[in-house]
């Protein structure tokens, strides 16, 4: 074995994919190499980190309800929209450059929901209207600020592998980008015209999903 | 004139051991050219047949650019592989198996060349099974574990009874024919195709079409930017049903039993009413629009959120898609 583990043996090693030789072999070096040994806990921890985090956060039906009566009676105020965060797939060689920035934004965006899925789900009961109302105004500009940074950090990555891409799937990835973007624009457009329609909300908030989805998905296929 | 004569052999000679040596020192560097030269990276053809013991529950992750990938269910504790593989130098196909997990397929470094490759695989009833595809095609059935399957083109097919389904394509069809408590779909601009006793299921594509033969159903989300939506069917008793769309229609085709509450809030789309229903339109003092009506006693609830959809209700001919049967 060379003198320092490599990055992928090392991550196949935190996705528990290495034979029991192999592993064998890793842990002996790890025992003995404080460099390695760092940068495979921290690894394993990320990976922890990352399967705690829930796949989904879904609100309890009645929230849903408590949530939709809130929005009822205060019309001028947005929906929240309580959906799982998108999900962040690893696979042994896959997106190793981007684990961070991709799980930063992944993790932000479930503690995200998961604060926002506690903070409303502890009072299923509404308290008044107009209390739930505000909150739910500044939640949306929170949300919708953060999408957009996550979308704008992952574009930066994208744009830094395009080359590496498949033609393929740069084709159906501007395909869908720009079915996105222009939905996007369409429903911020109509929104600055009729601020907190929460039917508005709730699909811009959708378009934003996907283009997380479809980001997140192309950067899984430049290292396919 | 000998003196000439002498010259003109001389020079022929040399010319003549000149073009020996050329060929010689040509024929040499060929030689050492070819014996140096690293190994083509031209994709060569294998046919494989590999079997390797597993837990019953075991993990198995499945990689494959380019051809296809078929995995069946089998009650053994082993995984089996057939079929051709397409390997250069670089890209070789492998498979390992520590009990708990294992790993099998072609995880290319370099994919200029490669060919495709066919992969046949055997896998416990109950194992977890994790496929990764450039192109390839994917076809599960029979798995009873969790599924997590991803695809950036090739179609993907799942039938049987995983316990979990998550599958993902950028411009693949989705074909989902399963009994199963969780499935969360995603496509690009690849179609869905869905069906099957479902608990909970999440359906999003982005430009692709989205059919759901939707009788069996009892929680789902499903969205779009501007594919079409169309669910066929009727719906199960208490269901809950979330409808999302930008601009793609929304199809609802159903059957006469079919009963549901609908709540519909649009911006600027609106309702093709072909079933004749008795239509309130919300107070909402917002612009856009909020239409509710029943179908039947309404024992399911249906909310739709669409900008500019139309949303369609009509009588359904009682007949189902023609997805492929389920394997169980």
């Amino acid at each position: 074995m060379s003198e320092h583990l490599s990055e992928s043996l090392l991550n196949d090693w935190a996705d528990d994919a290495l034979s029991a030789v192999q592993q064998g072999e890793v842990e002996q070096h790890i025992a003995t190499c404080t460099q390695c040994s760092a940068a495979a806990y921290a690894l394993r921890s990320l990976l922890g980190d990352l399967h705690a985090l829930p796949a989904t956060v879904e609100p309890p039906s009645s929230l849903r309800t408590a949530v939709r009566e809130r929005i009822d009676a205060a019309p001028s105020q947005p929906a929240l929209r309580l959906e799982a965060a998108p999900r962040v797939h690893w696979s042994d060689r896959s997106l190793r450059a981007m684990r961070l920035p991709l799980a930063a934004a992944a993790a932000l965006l479930v503690a995200l929901s998961a604060t926002m899925t506690i903070w409303l789900g502890g009072n299923d009961e509404p308290d008044s209207a107009a209390l739930a109302a505000a909150l739910v105004d500044a939640e949306f500009a929170d949300v919708e600020m953060r999408y957009r940074q996550a979308t704008e950090e992952l574009e930066t990555l994208l744009r830094e592998v395009r080359a590496a891409l498949p033609p393929g799937t740069i084709r159906l990835l501007d395909q869908d980008l720009a079915v996105l973007d222009a939905a996007l624009l369409e429903a911020r457009d109509a929104l600055a015209l009729d601020p907190g329609n929460p039917t508005l909300t709730s699909i811009l908030l959708a378009s934003y999903e996907k283009k997380l989805d479809v980001l997140r998905r192309a950067a899984d296929a430049q290292t396919l | 004139m000998r003196k000439h004569s002498e010259a003109r052999e001389r020079s022929v000679f040399g010319q003549r051991l000149g073009g020996c040596l050329r060929f010689v020192s040509a024929t040499t560097s060929c030689l050492l050219v070819a014996f140096t030269m690293p190994e083509p990276l031209a994709a060569q053809e294998r046919r494989i047949d590999e079997r390797v013991a597993a837990n019953p529950d075991v993990m198995v992750r499945i990689h494959n650019m380019v051809g296809s990938v078929r995995v069946r269910a089998w009650d053994r504790d082993s995984i089996a592989v057939s079929g051709t593989v397409s390997e250069t130098r670089l890209d070789r196909f492998e498979i390992h198996s520590a009990g708990a997990g294992a790993k099998l397929g072609i995880w290319d470094t370099n994919s200029e060349g490669l060919g495709p490759s066919r992969l046949e695989i055997m896998v416990p009833l109950e194992s977890t099974v994790w496929i990764k595809t450039a192109s390839a095609t994917i076809d599960v059935s029979g798995v009873q574990g969790g599924l997590d399957v991803y695809s950036v083109s090739g179609d993907i097919n799942i039938a049987g009874t995983p316990r979990e389904v998550y599958a993902e394509s950028m411009g693949g069809k989705i074909t989902l024919t399963a009994d199963s408590r969780s499935a969360r779909i995603k496509t690009g601009s690849g179609a869905i195709v869905m069906g099957g006793a479902l608990i909970d299921v999440t359906a999003t594509t982005v430009s692709g079409p989205v059919d759901i033969d939707g009788d069996r159903i009892q929680r789902g989300r499903i969205e779009s930017v501007d594919g079409r939506i169309r669910w066929r069917g009727a719906f199960t008793p208490r269901a809950s049903l979330d409808f999302t769309s930008h601009a793609g229609p929304i199809e609802f085709s159903l059957h006469p039993d079919a009963s549901a509450d609908f709540t519909i809030s649009t911006f600027e789309g609106g309702l093709d009413d072909q079933w004749g229903l008795r239509v309130q339109q919300g107070g909402s003092k917002l612009k856009g629009r909020e239409l509710r009506f029943k179908i039947g006693p309404g024992t399911a609830t249906v909310l739709v959120r669409t900008f500019k959809s139309i949303v369609s209700i009509r009588r359904a001919a009682v007949q189902t898609l023609s997805l492929p049967p389920s394997s169980y």
